[in-house]
């Protein structure tokens, strides 16, 4: 396409052919390109002048076009042409800012503000002094651009900008930074918020900002604020009570303490939040709630939590309502459905277990517990199964075991350690069910489990049946059971499942055999382990090689190089450990070599038999670890590090928290130069 | 696993972050560092189920076994499900029932030959929005004659068996309106979705990043996907908006949950008012050859 065609496509009235004109625009070298896209940033369709903001970014390489975008950016004629201005210069990033903070002194008064709209884009440390200067102006219109700019860089510096605006005569500007403030997370001291709380403008983002305080001391005037009339104001005193509360844990005493002062009509506001709100509000209200001990407002509490996993804090809050919130709880649950329901069941049941005096008294949860383990909802028989798992009595015996054996999976868990609970309180009766329950089916493996525990020769009996029953699930908790009683029959049992159609009976089974031994105390199964490390099934092949590491076996040394030279990555890394274990010789020259490894589970195992092999090199060697792609191998890396010590040591983990950029890496980075001392 | 007492392992923040990546690059869920009791909590489960110590443990597990893939699902599935009833956020599903489906009638009738309805009911979850949508339509009278086909896929195989079984317990039916309850059938597990109804409900199992997968489904007027949205990075849900768009015949509508939208992610998409609801829909007038694969 010649620059002619260009220019003429940018003339038709056709937005796609201009469109299409800009487009062509791009790669072009020659010298018009520059003035071509600047016409098309000023076009009057948004989709021309959002491919032409593209590729006047790319042209600005070659050619600068900053002066050009500072003109556009201070015109008053063309908006659309301004805020594309804007998005280049954005797109340009904080190279520019100089040339800019230059322009601020030059170009008109009316565009000023614009052009400090661009250096919030633009971003960096050099635009902060201007806009801090900007933000003190007595126009008013050129302040709140600069605190907009100053939220969008964000950081210290600019938080310590809009912190000197909070003071400002105009309670405008005032809110402005405190908004700016707010966007960016900063944290403000109480004592420059609390006058703020008062102020109805500013009231609201005040009290957000208290939320991040960290200090009990805003838990009165946020607890103030749930009276207010606005329910968006108490959404918002609402959620900075859980941020506290979640971050001091000691300010939910003090809000206990003030909870009771709130107002039935704040309580009501409260409720509406609790099911109504944002998750923050959803939460700060179910705590205030909750500690004021509201009935009125569990339903909703419950709801949330059936909703979402419960938080420590409001998890505390329940606690400390404790064993009185149990008959209120049981209302809840007779009156909700699904998943409610049985939340509301689990809750009282813990709550009422928690109370070790009267748990075994109580005959109305116990009741509930009965009702729920029959409910069509098998969430709410889950529930019932764990409760009963404190309240069961001998006579729930067999109604566990029903409901194990008839399943799902879940439920089978669930009643399985209720029985297991059970049968510390009443040993015959449990004993005398699990004789009759067949080992197979949704509950076979958590009863086989159940039955692995008993000794004696009908416990026997029924495993060695249940190691060939239809669901795998059943034949490997057979074989954990075996490996429970030990000995020499047992060995034989678990032996023949290396011959399992199902991959994890024969990983179990291999596991089991590097655990198992004979009555005589020696390993057993070492040849058919051996030979399993030859299997075509990874799975299986790892379970062996840490099997044989189990068994101290010498010969298994060598086929587990080859694996971990050779095998694939779950492989690799259960050889590694195993032959940390077996104390391998030459595993010096393996470790450099498996260093390269090409997964990162591997190289973390490596990293930790290089620290434990000792040695002048290991923190040379550890080193490596620092600069892998892979996060988590180099916060191992340091990790280990730290806990070597010395100069190497320090100076590697000094080199590396220069240049890091991984949060979780630079903290590990930081506490092992801690732990290696000073330097 | 305890509501409010902590007990088990516990998930450290560098398992946090490996279970978290693994997943996000498995199926774009994503989740804030806040979410890591929820993460832990509800993982507890798959650690029990699978008898494995910690979470260290359960990595590997998900990197290295034979059987991850499922095991992703089934943590997916832990991560994700929220409980769901016939007639959930019904205001939207009237919206369908008075707006969206007579206006596909209305244009889509004049047609000779062959006429046809298909429906997608994205992250279906156990079913019981697939066959409220089959309901409403059957309900509707307008389009007996024509090919209807409700599709609903998750990423969860368990929960399709449900949908696929099609028998709920009361705790489904509590949104339930009287006048559909003549699409159920008593049986001695639970109610049973009709078969009338079952006929016209397909599902599947579909990852929606997999986008070119999602041909599959073919040509659709309408797609719910209502609560799923919420759980993707921003990244991801482009993509699935733009597999959706694809999807999306021309005039074909968008329908998201109550608390999402597209406000943040560039689409092609317009915004039509309706008198119950917003709606997204795929402009009438684009290419002729999106019809073609019909």
């Amino acid at each position: 396409v010649t620059p002619e065609e260009i220019r003429t496509g940018l003339s038709d009235p056709d937005v796609e052919v201009r469109r299409r004109a800009v487009l062509a625009l791009d790669g072009a070298t020659d010298d018009e390109a520059p003035r071509l896209v600047l016409e098309a940033l000023g076009d009057t369709e948004w989709r021309v002048r959002k491919e032409a903001a593209r590729i006047a970014a790319q042209l600005s390489r070659t050619h600068s076009l900053v002066d050009e975008l500072t003109s556009a950016v201070s015109q008053g004629e063309n908006i659309g042409l301004r805020s594309a201005a804007i998005e280049v210069l954005g797109l340009l990033g904080p190279g520019v800012a100089d040339r800019l903070v230059a322009a601020l002194d030059t170009v008109p008064e009316a565009g000023r503000k614009f052009l400090v709209a661009a250096l919030g884009e633009v971003g960096g440390d050099a635009a902060l002094p201007a806009l801090a200067a900007a933000a003190k102006s007595d126009d008013v219109n050129l302040v709140a651009a600069a605190v907009d700019a100053l939220a969008r860089i964000g950081g210290d510096a600019a938080a310590v900008a809009l912190r000197d605006r909070l003071a400002a005569g105009d309670a405008f500007i005032r809110l402005a930074a405190l908004d700016g403030l707010d966007r960016i997370g900063a944290i403000i001291p109480y004592e420059e918020l609390e006058p703020l709380v008062g102020d109805r403008l500013l009231r609201r983002v005040a009290l957000r900002a208290l939320g991040r305080t960290k200090t009990r001391r805003a838990v009165p005037a946020l607890r103030e604020a749930l009276e207010d009339p606005s329910p968006h104001v108490v959404g918002s005193a609402a959620a900075s009570l859980y941020a506290i509360c979640r971050d001091v844990p000691e300010a939910v005493e003090t809000l206990a303490a003030e909870a009771s002062h709130v107002s039935t009509g704040a309580r009501e506001t409260l409720g509406r939040l609790v099911r109504e709100g944002d998750l923050p509000t959803r939460r700060g209200a179910a705590l205030v709630s909750l500690l004021a001990q509201d009935e009125a407002n569990l339903h909703e509490v419950v709801a949330l939590a059936a909703q979402e996993e419960v938080p420590p804090t409001i998890a505390h809050a329940f606690r400390r309502w404790g064993r009185a919130s149990v008959p209120p709880l049981l209302s809840v649950h007779e009156e909700s459905v699904g998943v409610g329901q049985a939340v509301a069941l689990e809750l009282a049941a813990e709550l009422a277990a928690d109370d070790d005096d009267s748990r075994l008294h109580d005959d109305v949860i116990r009741s509930a517990l009965r009702r729920g383990l029959r409910h069509p909802e098998s969430s709410v028989c889950v529930a019932a199964a764990r409760g009963l798992a404190s309240f069961a009595t001998a006579d729930d015996a067999g109604r566990l075991v029903a409901a194990a054996a008839a399943g799902p999976e879940q439920l089978a868990r669930a009643a399985g350690k209720a029985l297991r609970s059970l049968r510390e309180r009443a040993p015959e009766a449990v004993e005398a069910v699990l004789s009759k329950v067949e080992l197979d089916g949704p509950g076979g493996a958590a009863l086989t489990q159940l039955v692995g525990e008993a000794s004696g020769e009908r416990a026997f009996t029924k495993l060695s049946a249940a190691i060939s029953a239809d669901d795998p699930r059943t034949r490997i908790a057979a074989i954990n059971a075996f490996v429970r009683i030990g000995g020499s029959r047992a060995a034989e049992q678990v032996g023949l499942a290396l011959a399992d159609e199902s991959v994890d009976v024969q990983a179990a089974a291999a596991h089991a055999l590097g655990e198992l031994r004979n009555d005589a105390g020696d390993p057993v199964g070492i040849e058919e382990l051996l030979l399993t490390l030859t299997s075509t099934e990874p799975t299986v092949q790892a379970a062996a090689a840490r099997a044989l590491a189990s068994t101290g076996e010498e010969r298994a040394i060598e086929p587990l190089r080859d694996l971990l030279r050779e095998g694939r990555p779950g492989v690799a890394l259960a050889s590694m450990a195993a032959l940390r274990s077996l104390s391998d010789p030459s595993l010096g020259d393996l470790l450099v070599e498996a260093l390269g490894h090409q997964d990162e589970e591997v190289v973390k195992e490596v990293l930790a038999a290089i620290a434990e092999s000792g040695g002048a090199r290991m923190a040379s060697r550890l080193a490596v670890g620092l600069s892998h792609p892979a996060w988590d191998v180099r916060r191992r890396a340091a990790e280990l590090l730290g806990g070597v010590g010395g100069p190497a040591a320090r100076e590697a983990l000094a080199e590396r928290q220069e240049i890091e950029e991984d949060d979780l890496v630079s903290e590990a980075l930081s506490a092992a130069l801690e732990e290696t001392g000073p330097a | 696993v305890s509501v409010l007492f902590d007990s088990g392992p516990r998930l450290r923040i560098e398992e946090f972050r490996l279970l978290r990546d693994l997943i996000n690059k498995f199926c774009g869920i994503s989740f804030a560092p806040e979410s890591r009791f929820v993460l832990e909590r509800r993982l507890k489960d798959r650690l029990e189920a699978l008898d494995l110590s910690d979470f260290g443990q359960y990595y590997q597990y998900l990197r290295y076994h034979p059987q991850r893939f499922a095991e992703i699902e089934r943590a997916v599935e832990c991560l994700t499900t929220n409980e769901t009833y016939f007639f959930r956020e019904d205001y939207q599903l009237w919206a369908l029932r008075d707006q969206i489906l007579p206006e596909i009638h209305e244009r889509k009738g004049k047609r000779e030959g062959r006429r046809r309805l298909s429906v997608w009911s994205a992250g279906c979850s156990t079913g019981e929005e697939v066959y409220t949508i089959a309901m409403i339509i059957e309900g509707s009278g307008l389009f007996e004659g024509w090919d209807v086909r409700v599709f609903g896929n998750d990423i969860a195989r368990n929960v399709l068996q449900t949908a696929r079984r099609a028998i709920y317990g009361p705790s489904s039916f509590r949104a339930m309106p009287r006048s559909y309850e003549h699409y159920l059938v008593e049986t001695p597990e639970g109610r049973q979705v009709h078969p009338r109804i079952r006929a016209m409900c397909h599902f599947g199992h579909l990852n929606l990043l997999e986008g070119q997968r999602a041909a599959i489904v073919g040509r659709v007027d309408v797609i719910l996907c209502r609560n799923v949205l919420i759980y993707f990075d921003s990244e991801s849900r482009s993509n699935v908006i733009e597999t959706f768009y694809e999807r999306l015949g021309a005039g074909g509508y968008l329908l998201l949950g109550h608390s999402e939208s597209l406000l943040n992610t560039s689409t092609s998409f317009e915004l039509v008012h309706l008198d119950r609801d917003l709606v997204y829909r795929r402009a009438t007038e684009a290419s002729a050859e999106t019809e073609s694969d019909e």
